[in-house]
């Protein structure tokens, strides 16, 4: 009886000790409190808040990760070794430079304004068919137009507008401007007729985490919709995992991961290297490029670019503004009407196991199918990239476009900036949207100016 | 149909776009600005001189000292700098050119400070001010009034809700502490300095880190310079900052360097900072810095105008600041950062012993806590020897090769001073 008494104590304890130990366990593995992806601000610092209710340690590697995103590189060697190895060539010194506050970049306003938040990708006429672009020899896959102190920048590039309008039915003129890249001051001569080059401007940086948490299934799933919008997913060789992945980031959806687009923009765009592009990014030609100092090896350490990875995850949303006023409504509607929800599809959700578990399971508004989308002749810019063709291009999230004027009243529209209004970037849309297009273009102004104006709810 | 041909006109069009424009001239600014503020000046001045093209060199400046004195200074046409002990450094050493900008708009000086450096060498363009910012809802949710003065963040009622920048990581701190140095004199400033941080955090990163911590309710209040919240609240922050009645002043300079490439271009480069247009973009809600024009300062305009303020912070003196930079940094270390946690026990029991005993306790007891107060308070350095040159040379990193080892001997010293002031005062507080 005694032994009974004691096997049944032992076995309550060992009940209770189980079950504290599994509440342990998932106390431990849960968030401190509920993420909201969104944050309700339409300050002109909407692009910049962190998702509420990150426990401690991830607002720390935020806060990290925020001041390394502002933060001015410095020529090598320098006593701030921590942030030292801008260069040897480079387009700007920060990477606000090119997403002021965190908002989209913007274009030249003609050739004789420098690029201050734009860039021109460089690449050669490829024989391998779905492969990455294949840089030029001499200038690499980007013309970075600076260089350190005796270094000399690859060269510059000057953008000339050429307008033409677009009458809308109710005679409205828009004048549309499309851009073309002519160069100059050449460092290593010139770079020969078949070079591809192909304009962008910095996008907006928020809410990456979710899109980057979207499972591939779902993208799989988008791209066998039926009809003439389903689009494309851009497919990119992953050595690590040993097969292909859908890319998601960038205006071709070439980078897979958030940790691959940060450490490709800060070597391409900074010339800062990390462990996923050690070598700088001088070609054999740039020989004062090629002997210039290191800020390390790398110079963005593995948990620098953690930082700037988490901080990117985490960078709120920001919530849409009005959305039961009437003549948003009817504009939401139109946006379904026209064809435009096809791609840009109002509502994702993350996987259920995403990682961070922090943005699993999450449902967002995010106006995208992260698809590629034949955007017509119009819009190429005529330079494959992978799967993706001259003609296409990833739908852009649209959220938060609204308060894209207000962040930064510069801010340009489309990959290129040269949309000037919401407006303009719709009337250049052509390829698999021209339906859309159309329609906006002949629709009653009224419905016209509901559907800018539910855009400009997002 | 119609969009190929569209398509050829525009390819047609493009032969005849005219040749790209010759190359500017490059000149090179070195400087220590963030990019909101340089990338506007860079840009406002190219669209008025678009013969120029300016190259940014950025560094910080305890980082831009030894550039500038190294073969880097080669490159260098200008620096343009919020860090008045390099222009001094620089000018003292011959390393820098006469500047002579149209001062027709200029004043000789603001309150002590004269704009222009030795021999015209450098000279100012912008000024900062330092004070109190804080966010006037959560002040509000905690019962607390919004503070006018440094002291009155001292009172026990702010106890966890104030931010204290920490002068040896934060850039603009110093100047900070020493404006309520300079403003309450050595000892009464520590004494105040001391009761400040035992009611606050203490904080290590600069730029919009006070301002985000305050938006985010991590704080109600902080000390700090003015123009980043200045610059919060024109984006739309609901924050708020007042000038205390003392405080320090931080300028920023321009000057051409002796060897610059380019001096004709440089020069443009400076008259530009100090020219309407120049002088008026400080006032851009990113920046929000002080001009040193009084012409550009407006009645309507919320920017605290020093020139029409006979403040007692326009008698700060930055010689004197930039001097003993490196001394307040060591000794606040050493006298709050290293132990911030012992301090702030022991302040706190003070100030319980001073209430549990309140108003009318006998002489006795009033003489023993005035004696743990002076223990507390006491120094290990005196005012004279804080305004000695020569005394405050050995804690200057810029200019001396050996101050580290220097400085880490003289610290020593200091913790076991405090250390035993520590232990007898809490030994009288319970006697």
């Amino acid at each position: 009886m005694r032994l009974s008494n004691e096997r049944s104590r032992r076995a309550r304890l060992c009940a209770a000790l189980a079950v504290l130990a599994y509440a342990m366990a998932h106390a431990a593995e849960a968030p401190e409190s509920e993420i909201s992806p969104t944050v309700a601000d339409a300050s002109r610092d909407a692009y910049s808040m962190p998702m509420s209710g990150l426990p401690e340690d991830l607002r720390q590697r935020f806060l990290g990760g925020r001041a390394l995103f502002r933060q001015v590189w410095v020529i090598a060697p320098s006593a701030d070794d921590a942030i030292d190895g801008l260069g040897p060539v480079f387009n700007r010194l920060s990477c606000i430079a090119c997403h002021p506050r965190n908002g989209r970049g913007f274009a030249p306003e003609g050739p004789t304004d420098e690029l201050r938040a734009m860039l021109v990708r460089l690449s050669m006429p490829g024989d391998r068919d779905k492969a990455p672009p294949m840089p030029h020899p001499d200038y690499g896959d980007q013309l970075n137009e600076l260089g350190v102190p005796g270094v000399p920048g690859e060269g510059r590039a000057a953008i000339y507008y050429t307008v033409r309008e677009v009458t809308l039915a109710d005679g409205t003129r828009v004048p549309l401007r499309a851009p073309s890249i002519r160069f100059r001051d050449l460092a290593f001569g010139d770079p020969g007729p078949t070079l591809l080059t192909s304009a962008r401007i910095g996008p907006a940086v928020f809410g990456l985490g979710l899109l980057e948490a979207v499972p591939d299934t779902t993208l799989e799933h988008l791209a066998k919709r039926p009809g003439p919008h389903r689009g494309r997913m851009n497919l990119i060789w992953d050595a690590a995992l040993g097969r292909l992945v859908p890319g998601r980031f960038g205006a071709k959806a070439n980078e897979t991961t958030l940790t691959r687009q940060v450490a490709a923009a800060a070597h391409g765009d900074l010339g800062i290297t990390s462990s996923l592009h050690p070598v700088e990014n001088c070609t054999p030609i740039q020989t004062a490029c090629r002997l210039a100092p290191s800020g390390g090896a790398p110079e963005l350490s593995d948990d620098q670019l953690d930082d700037l990875v988490t901080y990117l995850r985490f960078v709120a949303a920001p919530a849409r503004r009005d959305p039961t006023d009437v003549v948003v409504r009817r504009g939401e509607q139109r946006f379904g009407d026209y064809g435009c929800a096809d791609c840009h599809v109002p509502t994702l959700s993350t996987a259920v196991d995403a990682l961070p578990a922090a943005l699993a399971g999450k449902t967002f508004q995010p106006y995208t199918d992260l698809l590629l989308h034949d955007m017509g002749a119009d819009l190429a810019d005529g330079r494959p990239d992978h799967l993706a063709g001259g003609q296409d291009w990833r739908t852009p999230a649209l959220w938060g476009i609204g308060l894209a004027s207000r962040v930064d009243p510069r801010a340009g529209f489309l990959h290129d900036g040269r949309a000037r209004s919401l407006l303009e970037a719709v009337l250049w849309h052509g390829g698999e949207a021209i339906d859309a297009r159309d329609a906006v273009r002949d629709a009653a102004p009224d419905d016209r100016a509901a559907l800018l104006r539910f855009l400009e709810s997002l | 149909m119609q969009t190929r041909i569209l398509k050829q006109l525009a390819l047609v069009a493009t032969c005849f776009l005219p040749l790209p424009a010759p190359a500017a001239e490059q000149i090179t600014v070195l400087t220590s600005y963030p990019e909101e503020v340089f990338a506007k000046f860079e840009a406002a001045f190219e669209a008025a001189n678009p013969d120029l093209d300016v190259t940014i060199v950025w560094r910080m400046p305890h980082d831009a000292l030894p550039y500038l004195r190294g073969p880097g200074r080669a490159h260098v046409d200008v620096y343009w700098a919020a860090a008045y002990r390099n222009f001094t450094i620089l000018a003292r050493e011959g390393a820098l050119s006469p500047l002579t900008p149209d001062r027709s708009a200029l004043p000789v000086s603001v309150g002590s400070f004269r704009l222009a450096g030795p021999h015209d060498s450098f000279a100012g363009v912008e000024m900062a001010g330092f004070g109190l910012a804080f966010h006037p809802g959560q002040l509000g949710s905690l019962g607390l009034p919004a503070p006018n003065e440094w002291s009155d963040v001292a009172d026990s009622r702010y106890e966890g809700h104030v931010l204290l920048p920490v002068p040896s990581r934060v850039g603009f701190a110093p100047t900070l502490v020493d404006g309520i140095l300079q403003g309450h004199g050595w000892q009464r400033g520590w004494d105040l300095l001391q009761r400040i941080a035992a009611n606050a955090r203490l904080v290590t990163s600069g730029a919009t880190f006070l301002t985000d911590e305050l938006a985010a309710h991590r704080g109600a209040v902080a000390l700090g310079i003015d123009f980043f919240t200045r610059s919060a609240i024109a984006n739309g922050m609901p924050l708020a900052f007042r000038y205390p009645s003392t405080g320090g002043l931080s300028f920023a300079q321009v000057a051409i360097l002796r060897d610059a490439p380019k001096p004709a271009p440089a020069a443009r480069f400076a008259a530009f900072l100090l020219s309407s247009q120049g002088q008026t973009l400080l006032l851009d809600r990113d920046i929000r810095k002080m001009p040193v024009r009084p012409d550009i300062y407006t009645a309507d305009d919320d920017t605290w105008n020093p020139f029409a303020n006979d403040a007692p912070i326009l008698r700060y003196d930055p010689d004197l600041g930039a001097q003993r930079a490196g001394l307040v940094s060591a000794l606040f270390d050493v006298l709050i950062t290293d132990r911030h946690e012992r301090s702030k026990s022991a302040w706190s029991a003070l100030r319980n012993a001073e209430r549990r005993l309140g108003s009318d306790a006998p002489a006795t007891e009033r003489a023993r806590l005035a004696r743990v107060e002076r223990m507390l308070s006491a120094l290990p350095v005196t005012a004279a020897e804080a305004r000695d040159p020569q005394f405050a040379a050995q804690f200057d990193r810029r200019t001396a090769p050996d101050a580290a080892a220097r400085v880490a001997e003289i610290t020593a010293g200091w913790r076991a001073f405090f250390d035993r002031q520590t232990d007898e005062a809490m030994h009288a507080l319970v006697e």
